[in-house]
């Protein structure tokens, strides 16, 4: 389940053939991160904030 | 760096949820003598320019209301601390009369993040029969901008998307995921899950002013990004570097799911020990099947919840990685589905950077 179909697969490959290259961000170059993944348990909605992009910009 | 601290003011609760990770409750609360004590160790001399972060965490806190109001008494008049924000993760039950008056009066500076899970019927069977004694609307005008936290148990993944319909219906902006260290072993969960998010995502595409619920919503663009033949795995988790969390002795622990309250004295003793990377995580550290997982950059780690199902920071549940992968692939769908239909908004190298890693999930899961 949640293929995506032949014909938007191939918009995507297109678009991505023409895409001009992307300025990385030096900190994230090939970079895994390791963390709580965004499933925070409510309270890391503060701790994890100094990195966490998804809580960043709540407060 | 932001410095966040968690108080355990209490180990009680007056709830019995089916997923909670405190799996050593008792009657026991912290004293102000403690807290103080930990109070002025932290945050004394901190520098007025950074906020500071209490977070007051339990059991249910708000049980332990006389020592909430001494510690905002003590920060705020004694201490005179105005950079702060005092956070509080509650299940609403007690959050009437006084604690209501209480908290409209300080709410530019404390938080409640409330724990409800959706339908009544699904907030009930969760969470102890407790939908009846939790004011929504409260949490709504007060903290709008602050998600309603929804936790899917195996018993409620059936009720998945009519529960995040219900809470969108009621304004809430959720944030939602799978409880850790449950049994997910059931294989018919798995379709169960898929059907869900299917419908789910059908919804968001008709309703596309609606901000999607974490589940389907979380980026997945930095995934293109990933240098595959020689990744290097970066910490971005808190526990054990800018966080603690202190128990009701006063010890600390590098977050709350290391506490003797969750995972018990002799595992918790032993997470003293832990080393916790401030950057670079060592490559033979992560597991071989995460290792050469191309999704690991997506992938929940919790190092807490890893911790307590398998004692290794950096080891998952394996119950879990079937369901994660359903949800990553899903949420690329969602996404391909929303970038055709011209439902995002997104700068040329975000547009890139999406588009790419929607072709790395198609093609690999």
């Amino acid at each position: 389940m949640f293929g995506v179909n032949n014909e938007l697969m191939s918009k995507i490959k297109e678009m991505l053939k023409n895409a001009k290259p992307v300025s990385i961000p030096q900190t994230a170059n090939g970079a895994v991160m390791f963390g709580c993944g965004g499933t925070c348990t409510g309270s890391c909605r503060t701790g994890c904030a100094t990195t966490c992009k998804d809580s960043a910009n709540r407060w | 760096m932001k410095k966040q601290v968690t108080l355990v003011l209490t180990e009680q609760c007056n709830l019995n949820c089916v997923y909670c990770y405190e799996n050593h409750k008792s009657t026991k609360a912290m004293d102000f003598f403690t807290v103080k004590k930990i109070i002025d160790k932290e945050f004394k001399n901190e520098n007025e320019s950074e906020r500071i972060y209490v977070d007051l965490f339990g059991g249910e806190p708000f049980l332990q209301f006389d020592l909430i109001k001494k510690i905002d008494d003590y920060l705020i008049n004694h201490l005179h601390k105005t950079n702060i924000i005092i956070f509080m993760t509650t299940n609403g039950t007690l959050i009437h009369g006084e604690i209501k008056e209480w908290l409209r009066k300080r709410k530019d500076y404390v938080i409640c993040g409330l724990s409800y899970d959706g339908t009544d019927k699904v907030q009930d069977m969760n969470r102890s029969n407790s939908s009846n004694l939790i004011d929504l609307d409260f949490f709504l005008e007060l903290y709008p901008e602050q998600d309603v936290k929804a936790t899917i148990s195996a018993e409620s993944l059936p009720y998945l998307y009519d529960s995040m319909v219900y809470l969108h219906k009621r304004g809430f902006r959720i944030s939602c995921n799978l409880a850790y260290n449950i049994d997910w072993s059931n294989p018919t969960l798995s379709s169960i899950l898929e059907r869900e998010l299917n419908k789910l995502i059908e919804y968001y595409i008709s309703n596309p002013q609606i901000e999607p619920c974490t589940i389907l919503n979380q980026e997945i663009d930095g995934l293109a990004l990933v240098d595959f033949e020689h990744p290097i795995r970066k910490s971005y988790c808190g526990a054990g570097i800018n966080m603690k969390a202190y128990d009701l002795n006063g010890d600390d622990y590098p977050c709350q799911f290391f506490l003797p309250l969750s995972i018990g004295k002799e595992k918790s003793n032993a997470s003293k020990s832990l080393h916790f990377y401030h950057d670079t995580i060592p490559e033979e550290l992560i597991e071989e099947k995460c290792r050469k997982c191309v999704v690991q950059s997506l992938c929940p780690n919790c190092f807490g919840a890893n911790y307590a199902a398998t004692g290794d920071i950096f080891k998952h549940d394996d119950n879990y990685c079937k369901l994660t992968k359903i949800i990553i692939k899903a949420r690329s769908y969602f996404k391909a589905r929303q970038w055709e239909l011209g439902q995002l908004n997104l700068s040329s190298d975000e547009e890139t950077l999406l588009l790419k890693s929607i072709q790395i999930i198609q093609e690999n899961l």
